[in-house]
C-alpha cells in the first residue's frame, strides 16, 4: 500500500485496467495553520500550540502535531484546550499569511498538473493521469512536490494517490503527518473490507451511527449492503453510500476557475463575550451585512433570500431566513431584511455567535427603483465600494460601526484565491 | 509577550538579483537591530495597496515588518518577546 522503494519510483504505475483508470493525487498539509505558525516563530517550534479566532474566546482553528497527544483539537472550545494541556501557547490566527501560503502551495501544484481542484485552504486534488510520463511516474511527482514545499515553505504535507478522489482522500489520511500512501484499484477491494465506515470522507460519527444500527461497520459491509435498505434509511444518497463501500467515485477534478458558482454567499463571527444588548446585536449584524453585500456586489451577484444564524451561549444554534421577491445585494438592505427576522424571534439567552447569509443568487439581476432617494443612496454605495477597493475593507463605512467595529478575517470551508473565484 | 504596534520605521534592505529583498536591520525606538534570520515571508493587500510582511528574529526576539508597496514605507507591526 505504501510504497518507499526508489526502483519502482521511475516507473509508471500499473494502475491496471482500462484506459479510462484515472491517476488522483490528494494533497493535505499537516496541520497547516500551526505549521505555518511555527515556521514563522522558531519560539512556537517543538511547542504545542494552538491557533484560535481570540485567545479568550472561538475555538480550536488548528492544533499542532505536538498538542494533540493532550487530547487537543480542531472545533474544541480554548478554555477546554488549555485545561487539558496548561503548557499550551495559544496563537491568535493571522489569516493573510495561510491564505498567501496556500497560494504558493497551489502555485507550486499547477507547476505539475493543470488539473488542480482547491479543495479548501490546506487541501486540493490534482488529476496528473496525463503528467504520469512527463514526470517519471506518480510517486516522483509526489516527491517533488513534497521536496518543493519543504524548501520553498518549511511546511510539510501528507499525499494519497488513489484512482479518484474518494480513494486519493483516503490515502492521504492513513499516513500522517509527511506521509506518501499510494492505493492502486487491484488493492482497493482489500483495503476497504476492513477499514472503518467513519474513515470514509463525509461519514462522521452520526452518520456511522445509523449505519451501525444496520449491522454496517465497514466499508466491505457497506459495499455489499443492499441499496434498497440503505435508501429506505437514508433516501437518496443510500446509492452514493454503496458506491463509496466500494470505493467508487466519478467526480471529476474541477480547476480552479471552473468550478460552479456559488450558491450563497455569507459570513458569520464568534462575539468577544456573550451579548444581550439589542443595540449591540444590529451592530454586528451591520457589519456582517456589509460584507456579506461588498463579496455580492464584487461579484455582481444578488440574491433573494437572507438567513440570519445565532447562536447561544450554551451553543444552541439556530438559523431562520426570509425570502424576498426581488433580488437584493445593498448591505443596508441585507441589513434590514435580517433585523427583521431578528425581530421575530424572542431571545432566550445572550448571543455568542451571528451570522448572515444571503442565497438564491443571480448574477447581474438587480430591480432599478422609481424613487430618487433609493438611487441616491445606490450611488453613495457605489462610491462607498470605490473608496473600499482603494483604500481597504471599512476604510469608508457606517457610524455606528466605528464603536466596535472588528474586520476579522475568516476561512470559510470554500475558501478559494480570490483571483480565480469563478461565481 | 506579544506587542503590537505600528511605527514606521527606518530599514535597511539588500536587494537580490532574483526579485527578492531581504531587509538586514531596522531602527526602532533608537535601536538598530541586526536580523539574523527572515523566518517566514508572505504578502496581503489592503484596497491597492500591496503589503510585503516579513516575520525576522534577531537571535533573542521576534519581529513582524511590513513593506507597503503603494507608499514605500516600513512598519514595524508585531514585537514577540523570548519570555513567552
Amino acid at each position: 500500500m505504501t510504497i518507499r522503494n526508489e526502483s519502482t519510483l521511475a516507473q509508471p504505475p500499473d494502475w491496471g485496467l482500462s484506459e479510462r483508470t484515472r491517476v488522483i493525487m490528494h494533497l493535505d498539509m499537516d496541520a497547516f495553520f500551526g505549521s505555518v505558525e511555527q515556521a514563522a516563530n522558531p519560539m512556537l517550534r517543538g511547542r504545542p500550540i494552538a491557533v484560535c479566532g481570540s485567545k479568550e474566546r472561538s475555538v480550536v482553528s488548528c492544533a499542532s502535531y505536538e498538542a494533540r497527544p493532550y487530547g487537543v483539537k480542531a472545533g474544541m472550545p480554548v478554555n477546554q484546550a488549555r485545561r487539558i494541556c496548561p503548557s499550551l501557547t495559544l496563537v491568535e490566527a493571522d489569516i493573510s499569511k495561510y491564505v498567501d501560503t496556500s497560494m504558493r502551495v497551489i502555485s507550486i501544484l499547477r507547476g505539475f498538473s493543470p488539473k488542480v481542484e482547491v479543495y479548501s485552504i490546506d487541501e486540493a486534488f490534482l488529476d496528473v493521469t496525463g503528467c504520469l510520463l512527463l514526470f517519471s511516474g506518480i510517486e516522483n511527482i509526489a516527491r517533488r512536490i513534497k521536496e518543493r514545499i519543504r524548501k520553498e515553505l518549511s511546511l510539510t504535507c501528507s499525499i494519497g494517490v488513489g484512482p479518484n478522489k474518494l480513494v486519493a482522500k483516503m490515502a492521504s489520511e492513513m499516513e500522517k503527518p509527511d506521509g506518501l500512501t499510494v492505493i492502486r484499484k487491484d488493492e482497493l477491494h482489500g483495503i476497504l473490507k476492513e477499514l472503518p465506515v467513519q474513515d470514509l470522507p463525509g461519514v462522521g460519527d452520526k452518520l456511522a451511527h445509523h449505519l451501525e444500527v444496520l449491522g454496517i461497520r465497514t466499508c466491505g459491509q457497506l459495499g455489499t449492503a443492499p441499496v434498497s435498505m440503505l435508501t429506505r434509511r437514508f433516501g437518496i444518497i443510500g446509492q452514493r453510500l454503496r458506491e463509496m463501500g466500494q470505493g467508487i467515485d466519478n467526480s471529476p477534478v474541477i480547476p480552479l476557475g471552473k468550478e460552479p458558482e456559488a450558491k450563497s454567499v455569507g459570513h458569520s463571527m464568534t462575539l468577544d463575550r456573550d451579548i444581550s444588548d439589542r443595540w449591540e446585536i444590529n451592530r454586528f449584524i451591520l457589519q456582517l451585512s456589509e460584507m456579506v453585500g461588498r463579496r455580492l456586489r464584487k461579484a455582481r451577484c444578488s440574491g433573494r433570500t437572507v438567513t440570519l444564524t445565532l447562536r447561544y451561549s450554551d451553543f444552541h444554534t439556530f438559523t431562520k431566513q426570509m425570502t424576498m421577491k426581488r433580488y437584493i445585494n445593498e448591505s443596508r438592505e441585507i441589513y434590514l431584511n435580517a433585523l427583521e427576522i431578528l425581530d421575530s424571534l424572542v431571545l432566550r439567552q445572550p448571543v455568542r455567535l451571528l451570522g448572515v447569509k444571503v442565497s438564491g443568487l443571480s448574477r447581474d439581476c438587480l430591480q432599478l427603483s422609481f424613487f430618487p432617494q433609493d438611487r441616491k443612496r445606490r450611488e453613495v454605495m457605489k462610491v462607498m465600494d470605490r473608496v473600499n477597493d482603494r483604500y481597504g475593507e471599512f476604510s469608508l463605512t457606517y457610524s455606528s460601526l466605528l464603536d466596535n467595529l472588528r474586520q476579522r478575517r475568516v476561512i470559510t470551508p470554500n475558501w478559494r484565491p480570490e483571483e480565480d473565484r469563478h461565481w | 509577550m506579544q506587542l503590537h504596534t505600528d511605527n514606521r520605521i527606518r530599514v535597511g534592505v539588500i536587494y537580490g538579483t532574483q526579485k527578492k529583498a531581504a531587509p538586514v536591520w531596522f531602527v526602532w525606538k533608537g535601536t538598530k537591530y541586526s536580523i539574523q534570520e527572515i523566518t517566514y515571508y508572505w504578502q496581503d493587500r489592503k484596497g491597492r495597496e500591496p503589503l510585503h510582511y516579513f516575520s525576522v528574529t534577531d537571535g533573542d526576539n521576534l519581529f513582524k515588518l511590513c513593506f507597503n508597496g503603494f507608499t514605500l514605507n516600513w512598519h514595524l507591526v508585531e514585537v514577540h518577546q523570548q519570555d513567552l
